[in-house]
């Protein structure tokens, strides 16, 4: 018995091989391709959501399975979901990706770069196994500044703190210029994202309810990851934490802050939609209404926001194969390569640096501190 | 080197696979047939490849399976004999597209919807489009025998292949239509006898598909949607018959037809208090395309002749399903009404129009004698005849092998009650050993072109292919 297969037995028994999850194309929805891994990793079934399926479903009827192939496979996806959302059926082929995932733990199957990748979670707090102390380098210099408007506890998650950090940086430079008191958390931790996509969903529980808990207090908290903010949508807490970028239009709609593009750059922009919020429409609506708000024009993309493929930052891909994350990172700048690049996923903006370091792709922060003037 | 290393010989090793794990999913299509199991995987490039695997599979008598998309529900590329499977999704070229000659030429894995991106910009389309399209290849089309938008305008996908490249059994390569004399395609016909014919609906028995000729259509400039509905099936029968004859279809893209329960289920579902005098027994929905004053006026003549036929407008129907069916994201798998629910054994048939009653007696008498499942009949009207679906919803966990035999039954009915096997594969294969000359004949083709029976076993009827019997579960 195999816990975690049996429980997605719908799935299993009745997807109908019909290949959307695979590759698909429809022009009139923005569809051009389903799956990042298939496009730039390998073009076989087997690294796709049917392929996970059929996986699950073997491993689930007892057919002898090839363990360490299993673990390859399942361990390269980035765990985008865009399978899911194509699915005609309301299947979801990520989600037995992440349940191979777990049942490969269980069995010790896990390639040597996923498992380092836990390690260094569970370690150091972060994937990357950078010291913990290194985490809050991000925090000002002084905290002395005035707050008349209040105090805010910023949360910047791995890849701002310690992937991209001059994001954290710009998020509190914006902060502060907009009259507010940034702490940090002492000795912030993961809040689990990265250990949920490698399928320790129990390990990742543990680790946003001990966040959840040291964070509760009357100081409102601001996000910048993404995957964080997906970690604590997962958990059970009410106030939910804010994301910055929606934070910043507040503070912009209210006159806290004055920005206005520097005169020397160019007014056009495009947005990179993260695969992680594809099915979030709040969120491709709310960066591009603060790049219009700050006076940049937005390009229109090639792809609609819940059609975009993954850079390549998420999942283990970057750990798994690292070369395919550099293509993945490569065809979505591609789409977009005439202008600067804002995402408001920070993970894929430290992904397209680190694959890229000339990319002109920034985070939302670090995009108007180098191309706006604050408080002009 | 044994048999299956030396097939592969002259194939790029980065294209051959021989683990299981991606074996797994060439098993099987949408079907409710038994998968199959390969013990190679090769993803050709060009069609010389794929002759060196024909040859050196000719020489060991492995079976060879060609596989596209595996959208198809009859499952004609599962591996029933084991062997090797060509997925030919690699070679996804459009070769060609020339307006003046009317004609565009592609490489068998490209799928509709890439077509139709290229298309689009220069106000074309091709004939028919599977509701499948973003998925579907044209190579699967051609080799199954696809319908769909279209088939109103028409008829079948087969109607629409000017002339095709195919690898023969023996690895030989030839063309067919003018191509074969010209190298160019603009005529399907000519020389002698129709060969394109010999290798559309052929489930990859008598050839594998490297190239395909499409006659190309302006894109519709117009499009709009109307449904009818009708006492019963007779008077629609008539009307559809009417419409037909008159070549009232020649601006309607797609056509199809619904049985009351289907009718009362879809508007009760979206409008639950709508309480007509009468419910229809019978609806027809159109799909128009074209310039608009020609559809416009084709609209009036069908209305008048809608009329004639007993048949009163039913805009409920199209604004609560039908315009969004031929429309929307929602339902942009054609098959995810089907599949909603659980997974279906689909039986595709052909019928002459006025066999429709007939039909949906045969479906109604299947709910009775086979209450295990439930089963549901669709109609698609065609420019000439109709397809009639047949649906069985199935568990596949506990049902499986219930449904085959379920729906082995469900074929035989239905062949009693004039309907002809379309999309064979392996779903028909034994009803269509039945149609005695024909079948011999296509056996007689068969032997002479390919001797060893590599191609394809199993389809048609033609081979023996050997079935799991129990798929998936470990003996």
């Amino acid at each position: 018995m195999r816990p975690h297969l049996a429980a997605l037995h719908k799935d299993l028994y009745h997807c109908a091989d019909c290949n959307y999850c695979v590759d698909a194309v429809w022009e009139e929805v923005g569809l051009s391709h389903v799956c990042a891994t298939v496009q730039s990793h390998s073009p076989l079934v087997s690294f796709s959501g049917r392929g996970y399926l059929a996986a699950a479903r073997a491993w689930h009827e007892d057919q002898a399975i090839d363990l360490p192939t299993l673990a390859e496979r399942v361990f390269t996806c980035s765990t985008c979901g865009h399978c899911e959302t194509v699915c005609p059926i309301g299947l979801r082929p990520a989600q037995a990706a992440l349940a191979l995932r777990a049942e490969l733990w269980s069995e010790d199957a896990v390639p040597t770069a996923t498992r380092s990748l836990a390690d260094n979670i569970l370690r150091e707090g972060n994937p990357w196994g950078l010291p913990r102390s290194a985490r809050n380098e991000w925090v000002p210099d002084s905290s002395e500044t005035p707050a008349p408007r209040g105090e805010l506890l910023y949360l910047p998650g791995c890849a701002a703190a310690l992937g991209h950090s001059e994001e954290a940086r710009a998020a509190a430079t914006l902060m502060r210029a907009a009259g507010y008191a940034v702490h940090a958390l002492k000795g912030d931790g993961c809040c689990g994202a990265p250990l949920h996509e490698l399928g320790r969903a129990e390990e990742a529980a543990r680790l946003i309810t001990t966040l959840a808990r040291r964070t509760s207090g009357n100081m409102p908290v601001i996000l910048s990851g993404m995957e964080c903010a997906g970690s604590w949508a997962r958990h059970e807490t009410a106030p939910r934490p804010v994301q910055f970028m929606d934070w910043l239009l507040e503070r912009l709609g209210e006159g806290a802050l004055s920005l206005a593009p520097n005169p020397s750059v160019g007014r056009e922009v495009a947005v990179h939609d993260s695969c992680q919020s594809r099915n979030s429409p709040s969120h491709h609506a709310a960066l591009r209404a603060l790049c219009e708000e700050l006076g940049f024009t937005v390009l229109a993309s090639a792809r609609a926001p819940r059609h975009v493929l993954c850079c390549g930052a998420a999942g283990g891909m970057p750990a798994m194969a690292p070369q395919s994350a550099g293509r993945m990172a490569e065809a979505r700048r591609a789409e977009m390569s005439q202008v600067p690049l804002i995402s408001a996923d920070i993970r894929c903006v430290a992904h397209h640096r680190q694959s890229a370091p000339e990319a002109r792709v920034y985070g939302p922060a670090e995009f108007i501190l180098t191309h706006c003037t604050l408080n002009a | 080197m044994n048999a299956l290393e030396d097939i592969c010989a002259e194939i790029d090793p980065a294209r051959v696979f021989r683990n299981q794990l991606d074996l797994l999913t060439y098993q099987r299509d949408c079907s409710v047939v038994a998968p199959g199991a390969a013990t190679l995987l090769v993803r050709p490039t060009s069609s010389a490849e794929i002759s060196s695997v024909l040859t050196r599979a000719q020489a060991s008598g492995t079976p060879v399976y060609a596989r596209g998309a595996g959208t198809m529900y009859a499952g004609g590329v599962n591996p029933a004999a084991g062997g090797v499977v060509l997925d030919l999704s690699a070679m996804d070229r459009i070769l060609e597209i020339d307006p003046a000659r009317g004609v565009v030429v592609v490489e068998p894995g490209v799928r509709f919807g890439s077509l139709s991106q290229a298309l689009k910009p220069l106000g074309l389309t091709v004939g028919i489009i599977p509701s499948t399209a973003p998925t579907a290849t044209v190579g699967g089309a051609a080799s199954a025998h696809a319908l769909g938008t279209g088939s109103a305008r028409h008829q079948s996908f087969a109607d629409e292949v000017v002339g095709l490249q195919v690898v023969l059994p023996d690895g030989r390569v030839i063309e067919t239509g003018s191509a074969a004399a010209h190298g160019k395609h603009f005529h399907r016909f000519g020389m002698g006898p129709d060969l394109t014919g010999l290798f559309l609906g052929g489930d990859g028995t008598l050839g594998v598909i490297t190239a395909i000729a499409l006659w190309l259509h302006p894109l519709p400039e117009f499009r709009t949607t109307a449904c009818y509905g009708f006492p019963d099936a007779h008077t629609a029968a008539g009307f559809i018959a009417a419409l037909q004859s008159r070549e009232l279809t020649r601006n309607v893209w797609y056509a199809s037809g619904y049985e009351a329960g289907t009718i009362k289920g879809r508007v009760l579902a979206a409008q639950p208090d709508y309480a007509p005098d009468t419910w229809p027994g019978f609806c027809v929905g159109l799909d128009f395309g074209g310039e608009e004053p020609l559809v416009q006026h084709d609209m009036s003549l069908i209305a008048n002749l809608g009329a004639a036929h007993g048949a009163i407008p039913f805009p409920i129907f199209d604004e609560v399903y039908f315009r969004h069916l031929r429309n929307e994201e929602i339902y942009w798998y054609g098959y995810a009404g089907y599949f909603s629910r659980s997974r279906c054994a689909i039986l595709m048939s052909s019928l002459a129009t006025p066999d429709l009653p007939r039909f949906l007696d045969s479906v109604q008498a299947l709910r009775e004698t086979e209450p295990a499942f439930l089963w549901g009949g669709a109609v698609v009207i065609c420019r000439r005849g109709l397809h009639g679906g047949v649906l069985a919803f199935y568990d596949e966990d506990t049902q499986w092998p219930e449904a085959q035999a379920a729906t082995a039954r469900a074929a035989a009915r239905l062949v009693e009650a004039g309907c002809t096997p379309y999309k064979t594969g392996k779903i028909w294969a034994g009803e269509l050993q039945g149609f005695t000359a024909y079948h011999q004949t296509l056996t007689q083709l068969k032997h002479s072109l390919d001797p060893q029976g590599i191609l394809s076993p199993g389809n048609l009827g033609l081979t023996p292919g050997r079935e799991m019997s129990r798929p998936g579960r470990k003996a």
